[in-house]
């Protein structure tokens, strides 16, 4: 048992594409509802409150107004502004829009939160491992970069070239060094190119080493996911949970399709708020018993 | 697994993705889905073409030092990003393009784009900031002679790429929050995007200023010397 961020890149993958798929296109006020707080309470779970809650809040409210200003279909005129009318339905579209965009930003701050850079180039090098060694190389050098200027400037200043006392004399100066260190870095990446040939890089078949590998949990989790999400796509697709908004708001009746097109789709995006309940309790239980 | 290490499947999709799932998802989407599921053909569109990228790369035998000036230029482009307001993404794009080849600045636009979200914010708009600016480099790359001869068609460029960019995003924001193409909210919200568009297209035309005869220079250097 892991908690869902330890689980496979592939299976966290396949998570948040269908979550944020099913809430994006299937446009129905109960999914996005279990959409945005499920992603909501994990994203809790995942990074805790911060600022970036208030951040959120603000594209929901902005997302809200934003629909009944510039769209003015719908028959329910709530009130007139600038002789425009402000309607009912324009706003519960905007309302279920921006629980669709928070909803989704949510979910992809959980993602980048859980999808750190070595867990993209495995998913890049399963797709193509030379783009993967491009990512890898170029991630490296970034700190290369602080460390080399540092170097850079202390010789500067070393041979008296540096001044800093005047302003354009200091903008002189640090072009001078961002301008050394790119000769610099190319330089040292011919080097890095010249040694990766001579050890016969490129000659035989490319492989990658990764320290994720699909176990069993990865692919019951993956088919799970993937036929929770069929059965909701496939009860959308049958008209059972069609939504109109306008010209006025109108959703179908209650049927055994949409019953279960909500169910499926609440149990896929809680899915890893479960998991990790679950393994919390299973740790708490295992500690209690070595205690004993 | 979902390989494309596979050659013959990589030859498939190299020819398949452009001749006839794009135009297929296209039609599709135009004749069977009804008009509200746009942006689900637009996003299937753009994976698509990131993927056929993927497929030609891998394929294509890009050099090992022409991979690694790429990279290069990749990480620069990302420390670039974090300077407040003027971002020189695009520059370095052109400038690659230009210097090592139209798929050498797609691979600089795309990847510096996809990497640099991870500090910036990842979201459903980053294959499409890849798309854009992959596309950016990748122009600049068919036009290379000429925008290294005329420095005024290079201003010229800069300018255009900002205001382009504003434009496909701005499809993008639309389709996102409507799920189909509103023309007064397209209006809406390339006007209330004036000020950004502006900011881009000087950033741009600063940057290539600055940087493409001094980087020129040195990548120039960097092939005579290398034999790239």
């Amino acid at each position: 048992m892991r908690t869902f961020a330890r689980y496979d890149p592939v299976t966290v993958l396949v998570y948040f594409a269908a979550v944020v798929g099913i809430s994006v296109f299937c446009f129905e006020p109960m999914l996005l509802l279990t959409s945005l707080a499920s992603c909501v309470v994990y994203n809790l779970m995942m990074c805790g409150a911060g600022r970036s809650h208030i951040y959120y809040a603000l594209i929901f409210a902005a997302t809200l107004v934003v629909n009944p200003l510039v769209s003015h279909d719908g028959v329910t005129v709530l009130l007139v502004l600038n002789d425009r009318p402000i309607t009912l339905e324009a706003t519960v579209y905007g309302l279920f829009a921006a629980a669709m965009i928070c909803s989704t930003l949510y979910a992809f701050g959980s993602f980048t939160h859980i999808m750190t850079s070595d867990k993209l180039l495995y998913l890049l090098g399963i797709l193509s491992p030379k783009l993967s060694l491009v990512i890898s190389m170029g991630l490296r050098l970034i700190p290369e970069f602080s460390r080399d200027i540092k170097r850079i400037s202390e010789a500067q200043t070393t041979l008296g070239v540096y001044a800093d006392g005047n302003p354009i004399d200091a903008i002189k100066g640090k072009l001078r060094i961002f301008s050394v260190m790119v000769s610099l870095t190319l330089e040292n990446g011919i080097t890095t190119a010249q040694s990766m040939e001579a050890r016969g890089w490129g000659v035989g078949k490319r492989t990658n080493y990764s320290q994720y590998h699909i176990k069993k949990a990865d692919v019951i989790l993956i088919v799970a996911m993937s036929a929770l999400s069929a059965i909701t796509c496939i009860c959308v697709a049958s008209g059972a949970m069609n939504t109109e908004f306008y010209p006025s708001f109108k959703t179908s009746p209650m049927s055994c399709a949409k019953l279960v097109g909500r169910l499926s789709f609440a149990l896929l995006a809680a899915l890893p708020i479960l998991n990790d309940i679950v393994y919390a309790i299973r740790k708490k239980i295992l500690i209690s018993r070595a205690w004993r | 697994m979902l390989t494309v290490k596979n050659k013959y499947a990589r030859t498939v999709l190299r020819y398949a993705l452009p001749l006839c799932i794009i135009p297929l998802a296209v039609l599709l989407g135009a004749v069977l889905i009804d008009e509200k599921k746009y942006m689900l053909i637009v996003l299937a569109v753009t994976l698509a073409a990131l993927l056929l990228f993927c497929t030609g790369f891998e394929k294509k035998n890009i050099g090992t030092r022409r991979m690694v000036i790429c990279s290069v230029m990749t990480a620069l482009s990302i420390v670039g990003r974090f300077i407040p307001l003027f971002k020189p993404i695009t520059a370095i794009a052109v400038i690659s393009a230009m210097y090592l080849g139209a798929e050498s600045g797609f691979l600089v636009g795309a990847l510096s784009v996809l990497l640099s979200n991870f500090y910036f914010g990842q979201g459903p708009w980053t294959p499409f900031q890849m798309l854009a600016f992959g596309l950016l480099g990748y122009f600049a790359g068919l036009l290379g002679g000429a925008l290294k001869k005329y420095r005024i068609l290079l201003i010229l460029y800069g300018i255009i790429s900002g205001i382009a960019f504003s434009f496909i995003m701005d499809i993008w924001t639309v389709l996102w929050y409507n799920g189909t193409f509103n023309i007064s909210l397209y209006r809406a919200s390339l006007l209330s995007a004036v000020p950004y568009t502006l900011v881009y297209s000087v950033s741009n035309v600063i940057y290539l200023c600055i940087l493409s005869d001094s980087m020129g220079q040195k990548l120039e250097r960097i092939k005579k010397k290398y034999g790239i």
